[in-house]
């Protein structure tokens, strides 16, 4: 699990790092070299969705995704378990409507084979990172529920308070 | 009745604590499932689209710039020659944290983050110098807003990208409308400092003012890169959002030395969390709209609309208070992307200038910011002081009448958005 966590923290990083270069680059090349890649943005573009598409996942487990939780607050606690176990139940159900919709899609591109208008890479190689993207998700609401269930957690742990919890978590697991 | 399952699923989700984007996303498709031909398969490959939008890729350049900006001593050098500048007016540091803020906007394109940046310096130097805790919160929280109306700005990018706008065009346009808010709020500063009885720091010399600018000219250089190479037509705002990226590393790492190598690795990934996190909810709020589209609402809103003859102040007034409302519950990139699809062909069919519309809705964003019960600068506002939410409330709602005050002025006189932009790039 751990190896998995660095992992999405290494490779949202490295997205942005490839993006912002690639970008400057282009600028660079069309203005001080005159020249430049038809296939630079094709490529800024396929690091942007591995980036949303890996972080995702990462947010979840950061619980950076923005949600109101102003009313699941006023319950009490055992209600509000109950009432997260529904709302993750939900984003599970979300994310099985993406899994089975992009798998479909994707494979049906693998059929045809299309490949990218200026990368030789077929386009489904490309688009594969949407539903593995979506399975990471998938895993880690599959966790929350567990937490949920067992009763380790009360609530999703939404945007700001999740900062905190989650230092506190990783603190325990370090121990 | 599609419509209807639509936003009352949608609702319901986020009230039960799901998150934004998902909420968006599942009630799309829980309506496309149940009352639509369209193929979940098409449906879930609009989540990818996202990625390929070329406007879109501008956000996260720009919340990169923003963040190696704010991790550096950048801020702390705007406060320094805001203070030296105007510190020594009647209620002179709350004027100069106005100024800073301004300042700051003009590098970031995020309001809660200007808050944070310019807040956590100046509100402590604040209550030292005899400020109530309230005023100094109050004021931060309020001029804070301006992150999203001085350009750079992240939301005035997702509303371009949405209504096919220029996104030069847009942030030209909320040049004037800032400036003017923050000498709004210094205004009102000046005026409330009265009471206070609080002796400002004596007057800097002009040496002491010319050096602090210098010193923080490196910061203010990004804006005039962005509007320059904009402007100049030497870039696309997309490479103009890469560029000032790549300045603001140049700046933080090796003129500034605020950052060291090593703790870059943490800014990229901070940057690509709060990217992914716009993005997540920039990707389902498109689904969202598509959805509406199919269903023809916005058309059938129009129609609607026109059929009553509603003029077109009335509608922007309606405009107003629905935004007003929805911002009060969700978040800016949310709203503008839902609602921007339904608002935009009515305006253009009543006559009114599709950037004039954005400036309203970024301007009534600006004041869901600062109230409850999601108000996201009050969120960061309360963490920056440890004051709690209520507190803050009450401290930012003096200011927020500025604002409101604010929003009637930019939504009946469109010369103070569309001027500059008109005399810079000729009338549409």
């Amino acid at each position: 699990m751990k190896i998995l966590d660095y992992l999405e923290e290494w490779i949202i990083s490295l997205m942005l790092f490839a993006m912002t270069a690639l970008a400057f680059m282009q600028v660079v090349r069309r203005y001080v070299f005159n020249t430049g890649f038809s296939w630079n943005l094709e490529l800024t573009g396929v690091f942007f969705a591995v980036m949303i598409f890996v972080g995702i996942s990462y947010g979840v487990r950061v619980g950076s995704h923005i949600g109101v939780d102003a009313l699941v607050n006023l319950l009490s606690p055992p209600r509000r378990r109950l009432v997260s176990m529904l709302a993750v139940a939900l984003c599970m159900v979300y994310v099985g409507f993406i899994l089975y919709g992009s798998g479909i899609y994707v494979s049906k591109m693998r059929e045809v084979g299309v490949e990218l208008d200026d990368l030789p890479i077929e386009r489904w190689k490309v688009l594969i990172v949407m539903p593995i993207g979506y399975a990471l998700v998938g895993l880690r609401f599959f966790q929350i529920f567990y937490n949920l269930a067992t009763g380790k957690t009360d609530s999703l742990h939404l945007a700001d308070e999740a900062a905190d919890a989650m230092k506190l978590k990783q603190k325990e697991s370090d121990q | 009745m599609n419509t209807a399952v639509l936003f009352i699923c949608m609702f319901l989700f986020m009230a039960i604590g799901i998150p934004v984007a998902i909420s968006l996303g599942l009630a799309s498709l829980l309506t496309i499932a149940f009352f639509s031909q369209d193929s979940i398969a098409s449906m879930s490959i609009k989540l990818f689209e996202t990625s390929e939008h070329y406007t879109l890729m501008a956000i996260p350049f720009f919340v990169l710039a923003g963040n190696l900006m704010s991790t550096g001593g950048v801020a702390k050098r705007m406060v320094r020659f805001a203070i030296a500048a105007v510190g020594h007016l009647r209620g002179g540091l709350a004027i100069a944290s106005i100024l800073a803020c301004m300042l700051f906007a003009a590098v970031s394109g995020s309001s809660p983050a200007t808050v944070v940046a310019i807040g956590s310096i100046v509100i402590a130097g604040m209550v030292k110098n005899g400020y109530t805790k309230e005023f100094a919160a109050g004021v931060i929280c309020n001029a804070g807003t301006l992150g999203i109306l001085i350009p750079p700005s992240i939301v005035m990018v997702v509303y371009a990208a949405v209504t096919e706008v220029s996104v030069g065009r847009m942030f030209m346009a909320g040049v004037i409308p800032g400036i003017m808010l923050g000498l709004m709020l210094m205004v009102a500063v000046w005026w409330r400092a009265g009471k206070l009885q609080i002796t400002p720091p004596p007057k800097a010399s002009g040496r002491e003012v010319f050096q602090a600018f210098r010193d923080s000219m490196w910061g203010l250089a990004l804006l005039v890169i962005i509007m320059g190479g904009i402007y100049g037509g030497v870039f696309t705002p997309t490479e103009a959002a890469a560029v000032s990226a790549v300045y603001a590393l140049v700046v933080a790492v090796w003129v500034y030395r605020d950052l060291r190598i090593r703790d870059l690795p943490e800014v990229f990934l901070e940057s690509a969390k709060t990217t992914v996190m716009i993005m997540f909810i920039v990707a389902n709020a498109l689904l969202f709209a598509h959805v509406l589209t199919t269903e023809r609402i916005p058309q059938a809103i129009a129609e609607q609309i026109l059929a009553v003859g509603m003029s077109p102040w009335m509608f922007l007034l309606v405009v107003n208070i629905i935004l007003l409302i929805a911002g009060n519950f969700m978040e800016p990139t949310g709203i503008i992307l839902i609602l921007a699809p339904i608002l935009f062909p009515i305006a253009i069919k009543l006559g009114i200038d599709p950037i004039h519309l954005g400036v309203i809705m970024v301007v009534n964003m600006e004041i869901g910011m600062v109230t409850p019960p999601v108000g996201l600068n009050l969120f960061v506002t309360s963490g920056v002081t440890g004051m709690n939410l209520v507190q803050v409330t009450r401290a930012a709602l003096p200011w927020l009448m500025v604002l409101l005050v604010f929003l009637v002025l930019v939504t009946y006189i469109p010369e103070i958005s569309l001027a500059l932009p008109n005399a810079m790039f000729g009338a549409q």
